[in-house]
């Protein structure tokens, strides 16, 4: 007899079932809720009128998967020969910044600043080898990573300038992470020209951009960096919509003094992007640790906008870096709307991508990762480079990171939403060939308490009257 | 142009595969360059990357200057996959006419040409959709005072045999499927009157998808009913033994995104034609045997005929780039034919439709001999 496929869980005094086969969360009754929770075999006597009618419905299925294997396994091939999309260059190991928890200081095992710099034949065979593996492609694109990348801005002007010149008939888009303190009025011009689109990173107001980016000398760089900006903004206001902040929140510091920033200080933010994220554990050498105090702040702001979400604030209280965390909340809401087909026989949960399809990192040697943020020192990661082109078993190994947790998969709630990919399971080593049960666990338990965590959000923005359509990101509708 | 005169292909796509695999575009063009825009992944490999098929032995260049002076005459392609640059194109064709050689324009609206045709009877109308126009451009327009008249007449019976091609989108390989039909029947004797989904079709014998179908200023009504008396003029004027009608774009919306025109087109097609035999080519994706039972379903309740056979295309939509590119170009990549073959393999005794790969060799016998079948008198002994 097998067991409903379901998670139960309660929230605000409500009862509610998440059904994972038709992907839908369900009110109700106390006694349905115990009923199932207890005797969660489905051939069972004695179920209650509400219990038979939502079975008769479909729901409550026992449907689970019988094996784990990522759909896109046997199109592995075919999509790298013939649809890359993105490369991610790394032009240079090198920085002018020592920010304490970049994965290339000595907080992290993965990576160190070197002084090694691409050289253009990698660049030029790197363009080359993206062309001609993209032949299905409508556009492609190029990014241009470090280190920080704009200490080699000629070769990233040659890259540019190859790249427009040597492709027709297709849209190439060119990206850059950078700290910001490097750009200056010609390559402001240049990417203008080019349509490139920026990224600052940047982690908050002066205290604390500067407690953790410092120069070598451990000066500050939160004067250096926005001042850069405000400069070239007031001389090129167009180039703002090619500008995008990437905020780093680090839990040791407070949240609401990085929102307020980002809401407040118009001359930086109005019109740019702006995406936040909270600083990767993965590959820290201690674990990171969120304080209290950040979690109560946390918390607050996200009552505060949910609280606007619903109409009861106003829109002074929409909030640029609260969007983006409830972007990933929408799009479960938008997909607990569709029409579910219920769980198949083979399934991987959600999560992995082809590894290198989408942003192919490339080193400065020209080794092939899946993207910027694995560890280029992690031999599993290495799915191969530009002589020997992929390894294929390698990409399928990463890509099928589900079968490591076969069986805890098979019976997850978090299954069509987990999120993970193979990045979480690596250990980062140089010897190790393989990826760590171990540490996908720990993942899976953070990605299904966080899952119940959102399934409880949308519990409380429905039960508010939440009107999904007046979502909106850059004055477009969501959808 | 004669037959040792040199043929460049530009820009080379994969929408050209067909006529590259077609035995009667080689009897008219022998001799063939291909050139592609730079930085599209074809140079210097053969033909057969573009669609994965077999050995074509023509090698893909960029090298268009060079190309250019070594032919006499240029076919330019209209391309939905491909971004081209309109500019830098009609600078190219200029070069091209300046150097005196003979130019073969695939594109849409590449004239501007504007015509008003007045007719007060159905026979006038006969007179001018009776012979295909294939320079109609948009800009052309109609006045239908033979509109009333046509709808007291309602539809009139076609009596030879219409095989239909129909996709689930642009880029199904209906084009090389129309083609494999094509040359097959005519390999084995039978006339045949071709209305291709695809201006190509033209180079090679066929009629253009009228373009009074996709004119402003002409009732839907209208357009069922002159599409209706189209095929018929065809089959007076030809006098062949089938009617083989492939229809442009999709016969329903790929998903909320990707919508094509709702099979609006191929609907008013098939209220105008009912076809005897249909076949309809899909993308590849892990189709369960459900699907194809729905899909028959779908093809019976929406154009009141019977589903025959579906390809399943050896491209597979990439919903990753749908979501991404968010525009009505439906994004694909090609996969393994071997994989279709594995799949059909798979579904062998799960559906009782015919599922067919038409990049295999051989598959057009088998698609004719199919319809033969189907087309074939079953009934010998019924008189009325
Ligand atoms: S959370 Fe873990 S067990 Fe659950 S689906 Fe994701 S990887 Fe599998």
């Amino acid at each position: 007899m097998g067991k409903m496929h379901v998670h139960t869980f309660d929230y605000l005094g409500q009862k509610y079932i998440y059904d994972v086969n038709k992907s839908a969360i369900l009110l109700v009754s106390e006694e349905a809720y115990n009923d199932i929770k207890n005797k969660p075999c489905l051939e069972q006597d004695n179920r209650s009128e509400e219990i038979n009618k939502l079975i008769k419905k479909g729901y409550l299925s026992t449907n689970k998967p019988k094996k784990i294997l990522h759909p896109q396994t046997a199109m592995v091939e075919n999509q790298l020969k013939r649809n890359l999309q993105r490369l991610c260059l790394q032009v240079t190991q090198n920085c002018n910044f020592r920010c304490s928890y970049c994965v290339y200081s000595e907080s992290y095992d993965h990576r160190e600043h070197t002084m090694k710099n691409m050289d253009w034949d990698v660049a030029k065979r790197s363009i080359d080898y993206l062309i001609d593996h993209s032949i299905d492609s409508l556009s492609i694109g190029i990014g241009f990573y470090g280190g920080e990348p704009l200490l080699e801005y000629n070769l990233i002007k040659k890259c540019m300038e190859y790249a427009s010149n040597n492709v027709a008939g297709k849209m190439v888009s060119f990206t850059l992470t950078t700290n910001g303190s490097l750009l200056n009025e010609e390559i402001v011009e240049e990417f203008l020209k080019y349509n490139t689109k920026v990224t600052i990173s940047l982690d908050g107001p002066r205290h604390i951009q500067d407690k953790n980016r410092v120069l070598a000398n451990g000066q500050g760089t939160f004067d250096l960096v926005t001042e850069n900006i405000r400069n070239i903004c007031n001389k090129y206001p167009e180039f703002k919509r090619n500008l995008n902040y990437s905020m780093v929140v680090d839990p040791r510091n407070g949240f609401t003094c990085i929102e307020n920033f980002v809401e407040h200080d118009e001359e930086l933010f109005d019109g740019a992007s702006v995406m936040s994220s909270i600083i990767s554990g993965y590959y820290r050498k201690e674990g990171l640790d969120y304080t209290e105090d950040f979690m109560a702040e946390w918390e607050f702001a996200k009552f505060k906008y949910m609280l606007f979400l619903v109409g009861k604030l106003s829109e002074k209280y929409d909030s640029k870096i609260m969007k983006m965390a409830f972007l990933d909340l929408i799009d479960i809401m938008k997909s607990t709307r569709d029409k579910y087909a219920p769980l198949g026989e083979t399934e991987h949960h959600s999560g992995p991508c082809i590894p290198g399809q989408l942003r192919l990192f490339i080193t400065a040697d020209g080794e092939f990762y899946p993207c910027e943020k694995v560890s280029e020192h992690s031999k599993v990661m290495n799915i191969g480079n530009l002589e020997e082109g992929f390894y294929y078993d390698k990409v399928k190994q990463l890509l099928n990171v589900g079968q490591i947790t076969e069986n805890e998969c098979k019976n997850c709630f978090a299954i069509r939403n987990c999120g993970l990919c193979s990045m979480v399971a690596d250990t980062g080593n140089d010897n190790e060939n393989k990826l760590s049960k171990e540490l996908k666990m720990k993942a899976c338990r953070k990605v299904r308490f966080q899952f119940e965590d959102k399934l409880k959000d949308i519990c409380a923005l429905k039960t508010c009257g939440f009107n999904l359509e007046k979502f909106q990101v850059k004055g477009e509708s969501y959808e | 142009m004669s037959k040792n005169e040199k043929l460049l292909i530009y820009p080379f796509n994969v929408e050209v595969m067909p006529l590259l695999r077609s035995k009667k575009f080689h009897e008219k063009y022998e001799d063939i360059v291909l050139c592609s825009l730079k930085g599209s992944g074809f140079n210097g490999k053969d033909a057969s990357v573009a669609d994965d098929g077999e050995f074509i032995g023509i090698t893909i260049r960029e090298d268009f200057d060079q190309c250019i002076d070594e032919c006499s005459t240029i076919l330019v392609i209209e391309s939905q996959h491909i971004n081209i640059n309109e500019d830098e194109l009609k600078k190219r064709i200029e070069i091209v006419r300046n150097k005196g050689k003979q130019i073969i324009d695939l594109r849409a609206s590449n004239e501007n040409r504007s015509e008003v045709h007045k007719c007060n009877s159905v026979e006038e109308a006969y007179n001018i959709f009776g012979n295909v126009k294939i320079n109609i451009t948009k800009d052309v327009t109609y006045e239908l005072s033979y509109g009333e008249l046509l709808q007291c007449e309602g539809l009139v019976d076609i009596t030879t045999p219409v095989i239909g091609v129909v996709g689930t989108g642009k880029n199904t390989n209906k084009f090389l499927t129309q083609l494999s039909i094509l040359q097959e029947l005519e390999g084995l004797g039978y006339k045949v009157s071709w209305i291709g989904s695809n201006k190509m079709c033209e180079l090679i014998g066929g009629h253009s998808f009228p373009q009074f179908m996709f004119e402003d200023g002409i009732t839907d009504t209208e357009k069922v009913l002159l599409f209706n008396r189209y095929v018929k003029n065809l089959e007076k004027s030809e006098n062949a033994d089938v009617i083989l009608i492939g229809v442009p774009g999709g016969i329903m919306p790929c998903s909320k995104n990707i919508i094509g025109d709702f099979g609006i087109l191929s609907y008013k097609v098939f209220q105008g034609v009912n076809p005897d035999y249909l076949l309809l080519s899909v993308f590849y994706d892990e189709y369960r045997e459900s699907f194809f039972n729905e899909i028959k379903m779908h093809v019976r309740y929406k154009f009141g005929c019977n589903l025959n056979t579906v390809n399943i295309c050896n491209r597979r939509i990439d919903w990753e780039e749908v979501r991404v590119l968010n525009q009505n170009v439906i994004p694909y990549y090609t996969i393994d034919s071997q994989n279709i073959s594995d799949f059909i393999e798979s579904m062998k005794n799960n559906t009782d439709i015919e599922l067919v790969n038409i990049m295999r060799k051989d598959e057009s016998r088998l698609i004719v001999n199919n319809i033969i079948n189907c087309l074939a008198d079953d009934e010998p002994n019924l008189v009325f």
